[in-house]
């Protein structure tokens, strides 16, 4: 795809003069493949904003960010990587659907996704049976494993899943858990959310976060 | 027919005097057409005549507006070109100039002296005032707007968050153009088109001024509709009615809604 | 403060405006309404302001294709004199007035007037013009098919004459007035076209595509007062002074009255 290499494990790095809108961002975070961050703090603290970020769909208006080691965005467009250059999941509040196309076409959407990887993941989040529908069909818990499958089927090196639990029942959250839970084969992932028992229960590390910057980093 | 719990009358009455209003003109030319004599009348020659001019003209123009106006109406709604509100009001005025005043502005463009248009038919050796060519370049012009609005009001509404989530994806730009934009656009650029169309197949200023009138050639329905007012009112009911089938054919399929949600 | 003239003029001036205002529009106050092809605004211009400098009447003009003003006419516009060049139009027009009488022709007829219609009021040659700018012709041109000629369409008096004259011709487009035929030679859109000699005259971005001598079939003008107040109007067009400004314009007059 691009000349990227893979970035393993992924270092993001916001050096202390990255800014976005009147937010300043300082980040300095390593996760490794499997690894799951759990990024908590207070609304407005920039979480989502830096999920954008790392996704390539916000631009820095000053400053500088590093993937893996590469400078993915100086703050000028010619230094800017775009997202579809990135190896980058991103998987927002709102999923994001592509209700013109089925499941299945959605789950294999990405130029990356081979047949094979389609198939094991819908088998693996139990959506075989709605491979022909079409997302409106789909109940929320539904929706958000296909929008999780999605992005797992591109391959990413670093996954960001934006409060994927939040207004989901619980039999549905659960089924989530549980695929998030198995670290086999699972991309760096980067989670953001207000449940406690999702970073207890999923969260090898915890960022937290405020006004931007990311103040501590224990493992939970 | 339901009515919605609080539909006040006063404003249902001026609803009904509006569609009134709108609608007299159409059934007083019902109500004058010869239907006796009717068949013969639409089979003369330059009724026939006139209405393939009418859609070749305005099918080819529909064409060419599909091709320059869907990639128009993309970049004012999602790139941020400099003078953007100016670029926008160029745009939409063929929509509010007369058509005759379009119409002069076309000859003084591409006429045999025109400003592009004498290079046109020294180094080419084209000229389009007189051709059908000429015509469908004036029924373009005054079509153009209706399409680019309708769809550039589409792409607004919607957004594009399901574009930046493709492109995250890994899909290129142009693929995005593809598998995203372009099937969900489909319905508001039918309705964009259709509306299009109507206009072309409608268009006398500019045609007259520019194209000129040869029958076969460049006389329109609307065109021969105008002349036979002079001589012959019965055949200018008679394309009048043509006219409005024709267009009432393509409008009422694709008008229950004006932008389509989806 | 009053100060002279006396009191009893100033009372009188009064009492007349009074009076005048009270009274229904008499003829000859009000201004007239002249229905004018197209062709023949320019010209009706120049009488009418002589008309207006000898009898103090003012005259409003409408100008359009002649079909279309008698459209308007029949469905009760409000003319009072209509100048034409399609004199069957007068004709049509006279019969149905006369059949339909409008309540002052009614009066009219009673009093012993009808309205005044004039035929032969001016002549207008047919002319094959082009771009001044544009190369010299030979009349052979008028059949090439290669040569951009342009025409009014039939059914507009322009056109009619000319089919008459001209028979089939090649033309390229057929336009809905000879002011148009005009403008498209004015522009150099057009290698020839077929107008009037008023327009010849009248242009200098146009001459006549070669020497040609005025003949007919060519176009003939009629005027016709459709109201009594129109009558004093049709009347001066024959005279001399409006023969004069008719022949400067570059109409053949038509004989006196």
């Amino acid at each position: 795809m691009t000349s990227a290499a893979p970035m393993n494990p992924v270092a993001v790095s916001l050096d202390g003069r990255a800014v976005v809108g009147d937010l300043r961002l300082d980040v300095a975070l390593t996760v490794e493949p499997g690894e799951l961050v759990a990024v908590v703090g207070p609304n407005g603290a920039g979480k989502s904003t830096l999920l954008r970020l790392l996704a390539g769909l916000v631009a820095l208006d000053a400053g500088s960010l590093a993937l893996g080691g590469h400078i993915v965005d100086d703050g000028t467009a010619r230094g800017r990587i775009p997202p579809h250059e990135r190896r980058v999941g991103w998987v927002p509040q709102e999923r994001l659907l592509f209700d013109h196309l089925t499941v299945a076409a959605n789950v294999g959407f990405s130029p990356e996704a081979t047949p094979a990887r389609v198939d094991s993941l819908l088998d693996a989040l139990d959506l075989r049976h709605l491979a022909d529908h079409r997302p409106a069909e789909c109940s929320g818990g539904q929706a958000q494993r296909v929008a999780v499958a999605r992005a797992l089927a591109a391959e990413p090196d670093l996954l960001l899943l934006d409060e994927p639990s939040t207004a989901l029942d619980a039999e549905s959250r659960q089924r989530i858990h549980a695929l998030l839970g198995d670290r086999d084969h699972q991309p760096a992932t980067l989670l953001v959310t207000h449940d406690p028992v999702e970073v207890a229960g999923l969260a090898d590390r915890v960022a937290e976060m405020t006004a931007g910057r990311i103040i501590s980093t224990p493992p939970t | 027919m339901t009515r919605p719990p609080n539909a006040p009358r006063s404003v249902l009455v001026v609803a009904a005097l509006a569609v009134a209003f709108l609608t007299l003109p159409v059934l007083a030319l019902l109500q004058r057409a010869p239907w006796s004599g009717l068949v013969d009348l639409l089979r003369r020659r330059e009724v026939v005549e006139a209405l393939g001019v009418s859609l070749l003209v305005s099918l080819t123009a529909a064409g060419i507006v599909l091709v320059l106006g869907t990639p128009l109406a993309w970049v004012l709604a999602r790139v941020d070109v400099p003078f953007r509100r100016l670029v926008r009001a160029l745009v939409v005025l063929p929509m509010v100039l007369p058509p005759v005043v379009g119409g002069t502005a076309l000859l003084f463009a591409l006429g045999r002296r025109g400003l592009v248009g004498q290079w046109l038919e020294r180094w080419f050796d084209v000229t389009l005032p007189f051709t059908t060519a000429g015509a469908v370049v004036a029924a373009t012009f005054v079509a153009l707007p209706f399409y680019v609005v309708t769809v550039e009001g589409a792409l607004r509404t919607t957004g594009d968050h399901l574009e930046q989530l493709a492109s995250t994806l890994g899909a290129s730009p142009l693929t995005v153009l593809r598998r995203v934009t372009l099937p969900r656009l489909v319905p508001a650029m039918g309705a964009g088109l259709a509306l299009a169309w109507a206009r072309a197949l409608g268009e006398f200023g500019a045609t007259i001024t520019f194209a000129g009138n040869l029958p076969g050639r460049t006389r329109t329905l609307p065109l021969a509709t105008f002349q036979a007012l002079e001589s012959d009112p019965e055949a200018a009911i008679a394309l009048s009615l043509v006219l409005l089938a024709v267009s009432l054919a393509v409008l009422l399929p694709t008008r229950d809604r004006w932008l389509p949600t989806r | 403060m009053w100060t002279h003239p006396p009191a009893g003029a100033t009372l009188l001036a009064v009492l007349a405006w009074l009076g005048a205002a009270g009274c229904t529009e008499a003829p000859g106050d009000a201004a007239l309404t002249v229905f004018v092809a197209s062709s023949l605004t320019d010209v009706t211009a120049d009488l009418a302001d002589e008309w207006t400098l000898t009898s103090g009447v003012g005259v409003e003009l409408v100008a359009g294709g002649s079909n279309h003003l008698a459209a308007q006419v029949r469905d009760g516009a409000p003319a009072d004199v209509f100048l034409t060049a399609d004199a069957e139009l007068l004709d049509d027009l006279q019969h149905r007035l006369l059949a339909n009488p409008v309540t002052d022709q009614m009066t009219d007829r009673v009093a012993g007037r009808v309205p005044t219609v004039i035929h032969n009021l001016a002549i207008n040659h047919l002319v094959v013009a082009r771009p001044t700018a544009g190369p010299e012709r030979r009349p052979a041109d008028l059949r090439d098919p290669s040569v951009v000629l342009v025409a009014c369409a039939t059914g507009v008096p322009c056109g009619d004459a000319a089919a008459a004259r001209f028979g089939d011709l090649p033309v390229d487009s057929f336009e809905p007035s000879a002011r148009a035929v005009v403008a498209r030679l004015a522009l150099d859109e057009a290698d020839l076209g077929i107008v009037y000699a008023t327009d010849v005259a009248a242009h200098t971005g146009l001459a006549p595509a070669w020497p040609q001598e005025p003949t007919c079939p060519c176009v003939t003008y009629a005027a016709a007062s459709l109201s009594p107040s129109g009558n004093p109007f049709v009347a001066f067009l024959t005279s001399d002074r409006a023969r004069q400004i008719l022949t400067e314009h570059g109409f053949v007059a038509g004989p006196p009255r």
